[in-house]
């Protein structure tokens, strides 16, 4: 009995501790999940969760309403047939210019609702027994949660219901700063590959040449974060170069920046030059708008006889654009040093600046 | 805390003058300009400082007329003693010896040094810049720039009354740059808009009176078939006739769908005024710059597109820059203006609460009287006022520190909310505004604004674009307007909130442990 006693002491011991431990785990598990969101994969995940949540989102609030208008549209028409029935039948002598005048007006109006159909309510010029991809579908939904929080905003669907603008003011105010870090992260964490890929295809001797230049005929303090590194020399020089002088002190040229750039755009054109069968202006002017984020949305990829098509279509575009605003982005770190240098340089040259005391 | 050690510290070199230039890490300036030092919150940090007068000598009895200010640019502080001084904010410090020893008797009559290089921050004689190369001369892009820098060897040798004339001669420099940069590039955005409006004008007009009469010409041909289906089918039953007029309605009502999407057709006859007027190019145009792009009008010829990408191309980095600057300035205001209402409230509230202003004071004494600086800096340690002339080797003492910083005058941080409810009350009065005019539902115009501010622009709802309103002109002017004014909003805020919200993230991170908490 003393044993068993003792072993449900022990039990009970043992049980109490091993909650403690899961809690301690479950407590670190869940700092390091933070941790892990806020690390670069993190964030990248974070978006793409982030776009696929709105997808699903916007798929639910704004499907049922385009199907409805489908309808509607259905029924403008058969009012429309029925009008000119009636017309038929008050018209005893079909002398055609009577008729004509009567049936125009007919026409007049039922354009003239198409049109209301078409721009306010966001009808997708499909029949009513249309059976096939819809414009709100996932691949949709998901082109166009990308297209918000990209501030790219196609414009081709946009919600029409009050719940979906209202859902999309919200997706938008959170999606926005959320992909802007992201971007500017990924594109942060590129550029320093890209120049280290550059250094060693090109600037091997650059290399030997930095990491003499500093060297001189004083000893240095460094001093970072208010603590003192002390770099002392008994006779030669030696200069303390903070870790990743070597990378910063890399350049990479604009016109190399520019070239990634345009390449991608050509290659855009091409892709949806063949694939939408556009003529390449059309391509290359759609492309440009896209990576731009001016994003018009009169010419959207995605509208194709087969299905799987048109939602494969989507998915690259939605690809395409992200890859490209990560390009962009990554230029963007690559030139920022240069452009204010010679951003400073024409300031000075122009009087607006005074020129530095050399 | 950072020692200055005496000469000895380094070695046998004898060494003379040590030059402290501050580096603010984050703006990658190399030189003794530096951005401003970030300072926290934190009470007991003080802030070195210095007048204006540089290379002030220790001993003259110079009048310190300028001590109570905190100076915009400075140029160098004189450190009577070694010992341990701290440092407020992020900085890099590095600390440069003199190291030639030729130099020094030269110096010692003049009293006075080279400036050290501004790219690598060593003395003339041994540096290796060259001018121009692009090395390490990186500066921050900001209105710092803009803002006329004092040069040295200049001020330094100049009388208190010549050196008052050249301060004013360069407040009017400085005014002068200022209303050139924020306000030159504002119109250059608003000349190179209404070019575009009428260039695009120009481009558009033409086709899409052609895209008019097309669908009116197709309406007509819709008739003659349904003529003709009367005629010859009429006799046969209703459910023929039916049946085919169904058909002609749909084979319509699809040409009206990709007259409206794809070729941009506005559901107006041609006898309508046009659709690329003058106010709505000037709106497309700065849909364009603005990255809107709002697509309710697009070009559809050729011309139309390709002059659209060059016009972006150099648009957009323009309007960027402008409106970088311009939300810098508004920020600038706006904190003035903050701070002058927080002023008035704590006045309002608690006359007594001043002790801002004498803490004020109390950062902003200078340094240059060697007795000052133990009391003004914090001490953390025994070696402090220890140290005394004669502990240094050599024979000038002086510790000289090139500080160009631009020191933050009572950097007033605006709290994140503010910015937030600053933006909120632009979308709402927008939201009011518009769907007012335009008959929208309440939430439709919240949207439309909300829409159009974060750049987003998807076109569905733009004003002056139905069909049946009236005063579309002026509509699509005042969204322009709207627009413009918005962005600047939103600059501004982007510039008020920078700060803080760096700091919050640094908070969270050191929260979270990724960031190591400095001590």
């Amino acid at each position: 009995m003393h044993e068993s006693g003792e072993q449900r002491q022990g039990g009970h011991g043992s049980c109490y501790d091993s909650c403690y431990d899961c809690r301690k785990k479950c407590c670190w598990f869940l700092k390091k999940l933070v941790v892990f969101c806020f690390s670069q994969i993190g964030i990248v995940c974070l978006v793409v969760a982030y776009a696929f949540l709105g997808a699903a989102i916007f798929e639910t609030l704004e499907e049922p309403k385009e199907e409805l208008n489908r309808v509607v549209v259905g029924d403008l028409r058969n009012k429309s047939v029925k009008k000119l029935w009636k017309l038929n039948k008050e018209l005893f002598l079909y002398e055609q210019k009577n008729w004509e005048l009567a049936v125009q007006e007919v026409l007049l109006n039922f354009q003239k609702e198409i049109y209301v159909a078409v721009t306010e309510k966001g009808w997708d010029g499909r029949v009513e027994d249309y059976t096939g991809v819809s414009d709100w579908s996932f691949t949709g939904a998901l082109l166009y949660s990308v297209t918000v929080i990209t501030t790219i905003g196609y414009g081709n669907i946009t919600p029409k219901t009050t719940m979906g603008r209202l859902v999309t003011i919200l997706y938008a105010f959170i999606g926005i700063p959320l992909t802007m870090i992201c971007l500017a992260n990924v594109g942060h964490v590129l550029s320093i590959s890209f120049k280290l890929l550059y250094r060693r295809l090109i600037c091997s001797k650059k290399k030997k040449e930095s990491s003499t230049a500093s060297s001189d005929s004083s000893s240095k303090y460094l001093v970072t974060n208010q603590q003192v590194i002390k770099t002392e020399t008994e006779d030669s020089e030696m200069v303390v170069i903070t870790e990743d002088e070597g990378v910063k002190e890399t350049h990479v040229p604009v016109y190399v920046c520019l070239l990634l750039v345009v390449a991608y755009i050509l290659l855009g054109t091409a892709l949806f030059s063949l694939w939408e069968s556009w003529d390449p202006l059309t391509a290359g002017y759609f492309c440009f708008i896209t990576l731009s984020t001016i994003g018009f949305g009169d010419v959207v990829p995605g509208h194709s006889l087969e299905s799987w098509a048109s939602q494969a279509k989507r998915i690259t575009c939605a690809l395409y654009l992200l890859f490209g605003l990560t390009l962009i982005s990554m230029c963007f770190s690559l030139l920022v040093d240069e452009v204010q240098d010679k951003t400073r340089r024409f300031g000075r040259w122009i009087g607006l600046l005074k020129r530095e005391g050399n | 805390s950072v020692t200055l050690g005496s000469c000895g510290d380094f070695g046998s070199r004898k060494c003379r003058v040590y030059s402290l230039s501050l580096v603010y890490r984050r703006d990658f300036w190399c030189g003794p300009a530096v951005g401003s030092m970030a300072g926290t919150s934190d009470e007991n940090e003080q802030r070195l400082s210095a007048d204006e007068e540089e290379e002030k000598e220790v001993g003259e009895e110079e009048e310190d007329d300028n001590s109570d200010d905190i100076v915009d640019d400075v140029e160098s502080v004189k450190f009577n003693n070694g010992g341990r001084y701290s440092i407020g904010g992020e900085a890099e410090i590095i600390l440069v010896g003199d190291h030639d020893e030729k130099t020094n008797n030269e110096e010692k009559t003049k009293r006075r040094r080279r400036p050290n290089c501004h790219c690598c921050l060593f003395c003339y004689n041994c540096c290796r810049c060259k001018k121009g190369k692009d090395g390490n001369d990186k500066s921050k892009k900001s209105k710092n720039d803009k803002k006329v820098k004092k040069q040295p060897s200049q001020v330094r040798n100049m009388s208190k009354s010549q050196r008052r004339k050249e301060l004013c001669w360069m407040c009017c420099k400085k005014f002068t740059a200022f209303l050139f940069s924020h306000i030159g590039l504002c119109g250059l955005v608003i000349a190179y808009s209404i070019m575009g409006g009428f260039i695009f004008m120009s481009l558009e007009s033409s086709q899409e009176m052609l895209e008019r009469k097309s669908v009116d010409l197709s309406r007509k041909l819709q008739l003659e078939r349904m003529w003709n289906i009367t005629v010859d089918t009429l006799i046969l039953g209703k459910q023929n006739w039916t049946y085919e007029m169904e058909r002609v309605l749909k084979e319509f009502q699809t040409e009206i769908y990709e007259a409206t999407k794809l070729r941009g057709w506005d559901g107006q006859s041609d006898t309508a005024e046009a659709q690329w007027s003058f106010p709505n190019s000037l709106l497309y145009s700065i849909t364009v710059i603005t990255t809107i792009g709002y697509g309710h009008i697009a070009p559809k010829t050729d011309q139309g597109k390709f002059v659209t990408i060059v016009y972006a191309l150099v648009g957009i980095p323009i309007t960027l820059l402008c409106l970088t600057n311009l939300g810098g300035f508004l920020g600038d205001c706006f904190r003035w203006f903050y701070k002058h209402v927080c002023l008035l409230t704590i006045w309002l509230c608690c006359p007594s609460q001043a002790k801002w202003t004498s803490e004020r004071k109390r950062m902003s004494r200078t340094l240059t009287k060697g007795s000052h600086l133990p009391q003004t800096l914090p001490k953390k340690g025994k070696n402090d006022e220890s140290l005394e002339k004669g502990e240094l080797t050599g024979s000038h003492e002086d510790i000289t520190m090139a500080m160009n910083a631009k020191l933050p005058k009572e950097q007033v941080r605006v709290p994140i909310f503010v910015s937030l409810m600053l933006i909120a009350l632009y979308i709402f009065g927008g939201a009011i505004l518009f769907s007012e005019w335009e008959n929208w539902p309440w939430l439709d115009g919240a949207y439309f604004c909300f829409i159009t501010l974060s750049t987003i622009g998807f076109g569905d709802l733009v004003p002056g674009m139905r069909s049946d309103s009236v005063a579309n002109q002026e509509k699509l002017i005042l969204c322009s307007f709207y627009l413009i004014f918005g962005l600047a909003i939103i600059a501004m805020c982007f510039d008020l909130m920078q700060e803080e919200v760096r700091a919050k993230f640094r908070w969270l991170g050191q929260k979270l442990g990724l960031i190591e908490s400095r001590k």
